[in-house]
């Protein structure tokens, strides 16, 4: 179900905007701690997000009030995934782990920056369609880039399998909506 | 302006690649000397070494101390010879009424923020 809404101010992204920037220090604590340069590259994709979302361009159209909580739902669920049993993974398991992470959240960073202040949550139509950058090879790069993060806590964790099931069913959810929402049909476009 | 992020992306990202691949090669390097180091220390509690039951305070350790540091260093052991999955298998194959060993094992720390 779709809806046009008049335009009124979003006070939702000043809100998603403070998420994703106390994201960002949380992984900016995480890198003094551990030193681990991973986290450099996840605070500089949140605090890209949270400039984007200050700045985000206003909805014209915007999907249902279902897919809105569904993409919230799949947005947290990363958070649930298990870390390695009591903590004890292997040396390879974590370097593939390791590697995966970081390709899939260079390519989330890209996917953030190509949108810039279309970004958001929610399935919603916000001007023009973008087709630059990572846009142009894939309609969706951004759960490109989660579901190839994933498959590395998938490495850590077997148990991690039903989790990726459900963010991987949730993301093709979620690209459906998307594709509505911008007027696409499945055969123009490919995940 | 984006073409600068998405460079500055791709060089936290080569960087981190980097380092991650490094601290696995390190560990790689030094793992047979630190396995013998650790098999050393082990020997030595094991076979009820003096010196190596002493405390920091050059006291003799007491029962429930020395218990506690060879299960550390058993740990530790295990870990560097990467013998955990045996170690859970292990464990679960045991028999705990009053604990939840599953939800132990599974892990319930997230690996992300």
């Amino acid at each position: 179900m779709l809806k046009t809404e008049a335009i009124k101010i979003d006070y939702r992204k000043y809100l998603g905007s403070l998420i994703m920037l106390s994201f960002a220090g949380i992984a900016l604590m995480r890198w003094s701690q551990s030193k681990e340069l991973f986290f450099l590259l996840l605070a500089f994709r949140d605090l890209i997000a949270s400039f984007f979302l200050a700045k985000r361009e206003n909805a014209q159209i915007e999907g249902s009030k279902v897919m809105a909580i569904v993409a919230y739902l799949s947005s947290g669920l990363p958070l649930l995934y298990l870390s390695a049993p009591l903590g004890m993974e292997t040396r390879l398991n974590s370097l593939i782990a390791d590697l995966f992470t970081i390709i899939g959240f260079l390519i989330v960073t890209w996917a953030t920056i190509d949108l810039g202040t279309k970004l958001g949550v929610s399935p919603a139509k916000r001007g023009e369609k973008v087709t630059k950058g990572l846009y142009r090879f894939v309609s969706h790069p951004m759960y490109l880039g989660y579901a190839v993060a994933q498959v590395g806590w998938l490495v850590l964790n077997s148990a991690n399998i039903y989790l990726y099931i459900l963010s991987m069913s949730l993301f093709l959810l979620r690209t459906r909506a998307e594709n509505r929402v911008l007027g696409l049909t499945s055969t123009q476009y490919s995940v | 302006m984006k073409t600068t992020l998405k460079i500055i992306a791709l060089v936290l990202a080569i960087s981190a690649t980097t380092q991650s691949v490094m601290s696995y090669a390190e560990d790689m390097a030094n793992l047979p000397e630190l396995i013998q180091e650790q098999e050393a220390v082990l020997t030595s509690l094991l076979s009820d070494n003096k010196n190596a039951l002493l405390s920091e305070s050059e006291r003799a350790l007491t029962d429930v101390e020395k218990k506690e540091l060879i299960i550390k260093n058993m740990v530790h052991y295990i870990r560097l010879i990467e013998g955990q999955e045996t170690l859970l298998e292990e464990l679960k194959d045991q028999h705990f009424p009053d604990l939840d060993i599953n939800r132990i094992l599974t892990g319930k720390q997230s690996p992300t923020i």
